[in-house]
């Protein structure tokens, strides 16, 4: 067995399935990664940044006993990265503990030496010089993943699972559903803007409505801060660079201006489509198709195409 | 389960009822303040100024602590038509130091602190709540049932002060349902700007600030315009007539945007970002449309006993509202303590006061300053006059100043004895 | 059975200075996570037939919080007694410390701990985490929703690309919720019989975070895969995305409401993403 890096992810997988920002944490490491969980060696294929894996497969994912099984196993890695899933967040601060180590959570970078850890909203960076053992955990997207690598062959690691710590039970795993799939991984988003919402109407029912239009689309729906900001959607669903940042091959933008606070959270989206009454509005201007038209008249008659009874309320 | 029962119940923490509040808890008296909003101050507009000499009574040496936002050490005050403007300005440094005149606030802040001082004292401030009934016995007043659960709750003596329009003193047959002609309408925006960049375009430095109020710049809609610093934003906002404004079918925010596009105003604003917008009703109709101000077991105080004294575009609303609230809260104390249930001292007490004293002597304000004349005729006038006297026409020879005014005033179809008249109802109104 | 509500008063809406990184805040409060936490909490009460402790960690200002849940209808309240300044330095700290002040105001372990799924300030989340490894508690993090068969709590939880993961919960557990529940609203003389409580609280000597240095935040270059052509013109033609072929960006009308659906849906037909088709 090759001796632990200094510097090592360490990624949950769940039956085979690599959580997103694997990659990235991997590559923030030069390349080094530990996956534990289910169907590890299956996973290691799927790794596109990593040069060195180390893989240690468990009966089951639970935080208490796998950060029990692992903290002595890293006993000698001075810098143990997660990814900020929410298997890598649930695992990161048991980790910490149990290894008597600092955690800085929400990193944007990861050294040897620093870690810069991105707060208030990303408005802030806070740089932390390292002066013990940590665990981290890195925001997915903060880096970007380099020219992809060939897997190299995985060495077995082995741990045993405790069955003296407490975990929840898995009873089930749902699989996605389009209306509440975080924005982040939707392939198709509709976002509303404030040209949806005509002055005094409820916003909140003209959200379920583009809810539902989006969900006949299999798509998402997603909204700009004035329509977080008025309490009609709430912050999860706000796209731009101080809400969500997406990236979806379809972006259908209902009376949204396209103000750049806005758009740098839309990443590169390869169809857009505008309905907006401006025609010379950025949105429009950015699009493949732009449609000059009276948003809420055009969301309500895709309602009615779509699903049918909606116009009856 | 029994209605929990207090000494007195304050509806409202605007001013009047904080002030209330404030008097009856030192007074060593059980009382519950309501507020409709998730703080006092949450939603409450007003144009900007407050002056504070009220204060006095309520803490001494309170402009150190009062959130302010300026002093207002300039107060300018305008005369405009469509292309020309005329300015009164006066500055002293006199107002920036203690005991102080005019301060600039924001609402949210100065209405949490008096009630924060209420709170001090020992009253029972009760947010998110609204007062959605009085709850009677016979003829009297014996509490006010709440949107809670469980909401009722019983008390001595009620003091409404739920603002313009009051629902509590409708209900109480105390006021009329709504008379647009004695009501104005204010509507308001807040713009942000940096601080260096109102500071020299208003002249001001450190804590300084200014107070423009407008005349001539609501198109012909009988009303005024302010303008009002804040630390890094500006208040800006006009007072409309309702009647005027119904009949001129325009939109209050069309008047308000012709008002801050006007030349001699837009270099203010310039740059400057939205961050807010407002419109709220003001009690106008002054003395003489004054409701009955107690009935048995309630008292009202402040905006909602039409208390504001608004003649026109000089706006005093909170100070009033202050001084009526803290003699509400003393005669209901009065009243509990001896155990009788004769609220009538309270309009003695204000009449003892500065409230009601004000009150008589500018009732006639209103009716003056939104008059056809001083809205449209004068404004023209005095611009058209200013402007003779500066226009320089050489090689003709200067007019006499005498001769100027009269064909200025001829022009616009005044005549002498209606000005004579109107000064004189400005002296006696003002002086 | 005992159950825990953990109810932070934290900075809200911290203003970055956008040349300095200065920070500035003057407002702090319970989030809408934390009061959705409450409301499970008192739902479970009833339901299962417990107690209610509110605990938060911060400065006396904070017994606000603590009266907002014994007028909702919890039962005890204390407070553990610490100062957070917005500093950066407290920003870069997580909930380690947080969940050890938490932790000494309790005499015994609770049943079930509930925690909203993420503070207004620290935003990390990672609290309730800690507060499972030091209470030896199980844990679900980002419940959307909580509900109980018979006796045992059920949890889903959020994973990664929008699935869900139920779990059944052992006692003791940590949960911690998003928000979206709202609080129930507290009766009159709740709200009044609160106001007059005195609120206990218990002091706490707290560890100092890292020392950190603080600048407003720039997104880092994002990497990407060097582009693959075998020539060097092609590389940069790849790089540039010049002469890619895409389709010419159109714009439409003024259209009415039918036209402009007919477009709309005409044009996700052409690329694909209409697989049944619509009437
Ligand atoms: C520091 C900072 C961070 C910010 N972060 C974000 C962020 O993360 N995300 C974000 O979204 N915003 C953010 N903003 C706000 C951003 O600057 C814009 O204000 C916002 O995106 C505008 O939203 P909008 O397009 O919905 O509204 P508007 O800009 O008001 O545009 C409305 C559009 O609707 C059109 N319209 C009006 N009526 C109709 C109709 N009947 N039918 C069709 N079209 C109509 C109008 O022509 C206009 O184009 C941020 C701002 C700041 C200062
Ligand atoms: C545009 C504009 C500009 C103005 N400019 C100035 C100025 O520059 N200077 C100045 O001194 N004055 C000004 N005024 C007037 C001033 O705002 C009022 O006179 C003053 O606010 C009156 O105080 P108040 O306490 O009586 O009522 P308010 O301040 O209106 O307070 C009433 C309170 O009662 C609460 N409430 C209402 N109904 C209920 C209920 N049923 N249950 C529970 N709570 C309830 C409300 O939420 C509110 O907090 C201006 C007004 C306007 C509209
Ligand atoms: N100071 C605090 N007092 C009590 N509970 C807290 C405190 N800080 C955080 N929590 C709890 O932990 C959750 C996650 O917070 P955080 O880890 O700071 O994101 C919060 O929603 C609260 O439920």
């Amino acid at each position: 067995m090759t001796e632990l890096p200094d510097l090592l992810a360490v990624v949950v997988v769940r039956e085979a399935a690599l959580p997103s920002g694997a990659d990235e944490a991997a590559a923030e490491c030069g390349g080094a990664v530990l996956l534990v969980g289910t169907g590890t060696r299956a996973a290691a294929h799927e790794l596109t940044a990593a040069r060195k894996i180390w893989i240690c497969e468990v009966p089951r994912v639970a935080p208490g006993a796998l950060a029990a099984a692992l903290a002595p196993v890293l006993q000698g890695v001075p810098v143990v990265l997660l990814p900020a899933s929410p298997d890598g967040r649930d695992l990161a601060a048991r980790l910490a503990f149990d290894a008597d180590r600092r955690l800085l959570a929400g990193a944007a970078r990861c050294t040897s030496t620093h870690v810069e850890l991105s707060r208030v909203d990303d408005r802030l960076a806070v740089e932390v010089e390292l002066d013990g053992p940590v665990v981290v955990t890195l925001q997915p997207g903060a880096r970007g993943v380099p020219e992809p690598l060939p897997s190299p062959e995985p060495v077995e690691l082995v741990a045993t699972l405790p069955d003296d710590v407490l975990d929840a039970e898995t009873v089930q795993v749902l699989a996605p559903d389009p209306e509440t799939v975080e924005l982040t991984e939707a392939e198709r988003i509709l976002g509303a803007g404030a040209g949806l919402v005509r002055p005094g109407e409820d916003g909140t029912a003209v959200m379920r409505t583009l809810t539902e239009v989006a969900a006949a689309l299999g798509a998402s729906a997603g909204a700009t801060r004035v329509i977080t900001d008025a309490g009609w959607a709430d912050h999860d669903r706000q796209i731009g660079t101080t809400g969500v940042v997406v990236d979806p091959d379809l972006y259908v933008a209902f009376g949204i201006s396209g103000a750049s606070q806005h758009v740098g959270g839309l990443g590169r989206p390869e169809h857009v489509i505008s309905v907006n009454t401006d025609p010379s509005c950025p949105m429009t201007a950015m699009a493949d198709l732009g449609i000059v038209a009276d948003a809420p008249e055009v969301l309500r008659e895709l309602a009615r195409r779509l699903n049918g009874a909606t116009d009856e309320r | 389960m029994s209605a929990e029962r207090v000494d007195a119940v304050v509806v409202g923490a605007g001013p009047a009822g904080s002030a209330a509040a404030l008097e009856l808890a030192r007074a060593g008296r059980s009382v519950v303040l309501l507020e409709r909003g998730p703080f006092p101050g949450a939603k409450n507009v007003y144009g900007g100024v407050v002056y504070g000499r009220v204060l006095d009574e309520v803490l001494p040496n309170w402009w150190e602590e009062v959130p302010v936002q300026r002093w207002v050490t300039r107060r300018s005050t305008m005369v405009l038509t469509g292309t020309q403007a005329l300015t009164v300005d006066f500055r002293t440094q006199d107002w920036g130091s203690a005991p102080h005149n005019g301060m600039t606030t924001y609402r949210a802040d100065f209405d949490s602190w008096l009630a924060g001082k209420a709170v001090e004292a020992g009253a029972q401030l009760v947010t998110s709540t609204v007062a959605t009934e009085l709850l009677r016995e016979g003829g009297r007043v014996v509490g006010v049932r709440t949107d809670r659960p469980d909401g009722d709750i019983r008390a001595d003596v009620v003091i409404a002060c739920d603002g313009v329009n009051s629902f509590l003193a409708k209900q109480a047959g105390l006021l009329p349902t709504t008379d647009p002609a004695h009501h104005t309408l204010g509507v308001k925006e807040t713009l942000a700007l940096p601080r260096r960049a109102i500071e020299e375009r208003f002249g001001l430095r450190g804590d300084e600030g200014a107070d423009f109020e407008v005349l001539g710049c609501t198109g012909g809609i009988p009303g005024g315009g302010f303008l009002y610093t804040n630390r890094d934003t500006i208040s800006v906002g006009v007072v409309l007539s309702l009647t005027g404004l119904a009949e001129s079918g325009r939109r209050p925010e069309d008047v308000l945007a012709d008002f801050k596009a006007h030349p001699a105003i837009a270099p203010y604003l310039r740059g400057a970002e939205l961050k807010e917008y407002s419109a709220h009703m003001i009690p106008e109709g002054g003395y003489r449309s004054m409701p009955p101000l107690s009935t048995d077991g309630m008292l009202i105080a402040g905006d909602a006993a039409a208390m504001c004294l608004a003649a026109g575009i000089w706006l005093e609303g909170v100070n009033f509202a202050i001084g009526s609230g803290l003699a509400a809260g003393r005669a209901a104390a009065e009243a509990i303590a001896t155990g009788s249930r004769d609220l009538t001292g309270y309009r003695k007490r204000l009449e003892d006061d500065f409230v009601l004293t004000d009150h008589k002597n500018l009732q006639r304000a209103p009716h003056l300053v939104l008059s056809d004349r001083v809205q449209r005729q004068y404004p023209k006038l005095l611009c058209d006059l200013a402007q003779e006297v500066f226009t320089v026409r050489n090689p003709e020879p200067k007019p006499g100043l005498r001769k100027l005014f009269r064909r200025t005033a001829a022009r616009h179809g005044i005549r002498l004895r209606e000005l004579v008249a109107d000064a004189w109802a400005g002296f006696r109104t003002f002086g | 059975m005992q159950i825990v509500a953990a109810l932070s008063w934290s900075w809200q809406r911290i203003e970055v200075d956008p040349l300095t990184g200065a920070l500035d805040a003057d407002h702090r409060g319970v989030n809408a996570a934390e009061l959705a936490a409450l409301e499970h909490a008192l739902r479970l009460a009833e339901e299962l037939d417990g107690r209610v402790l509110a605990v938060t960690v911060g400065p006396p200002e904070a017994d606000e919080v603590l009266r907002t849940a014994l007028a909702a209808g919890a039962h005890e309240a204390i407070r553990v007694e610490r100062e957070t300044p917005p500093d950066a330095r407290w920003l870069a700290s997580n909930g380690a410390e947080t969940a050890r002040a938490i932790t000494t105001a309790l005499t015994t372990t609770p049943d079930l701990v509930l925690c909203g799924d993420r503070s207004s300030d620290g935003a990390t989340g990672a609290t309730p985490a800690f507060l499972a490894a030091r209470l030896g508690a199980a844990q679900a993090l980002g419940v959307v929703k909580l509900e109980t068969d018979g006796r045992a709590i059920l949890a889903h939880r959020r994973l990664d690309g929008g699935s869900r993961e139920v779990l059944r919960l052992p006692a003791p557990a940590v949960v911690s919720v998003e928000g979206g529940t709202r609080l129930r609203r507290a009766s009159l003389p709740a709200v009044l019989a609160a106001q007059r409580t005195p609120i206990r609280s218990v002091p706490f000597e707290t560890r100092p975070g890292p020392m950190v240095v603080a600048r407003p935040r720039r997104p880092r270059p994002r990497e990407l895969p060097p582009p693959v052509a075998p020539t060097a013109h092609r590389r940069i033609l790849e790089l540039t995305g010049a002469l890619v072929e895409r389709t010419p960006p159109t714009i439409v009308g003024p259209l009415s409401a039918p036209e402009a659906a007919d477009a709309l849906l005409g044009y996700l037909q052409r690329h694909g993403y209409l697989n049944v088709e619509q009437s």
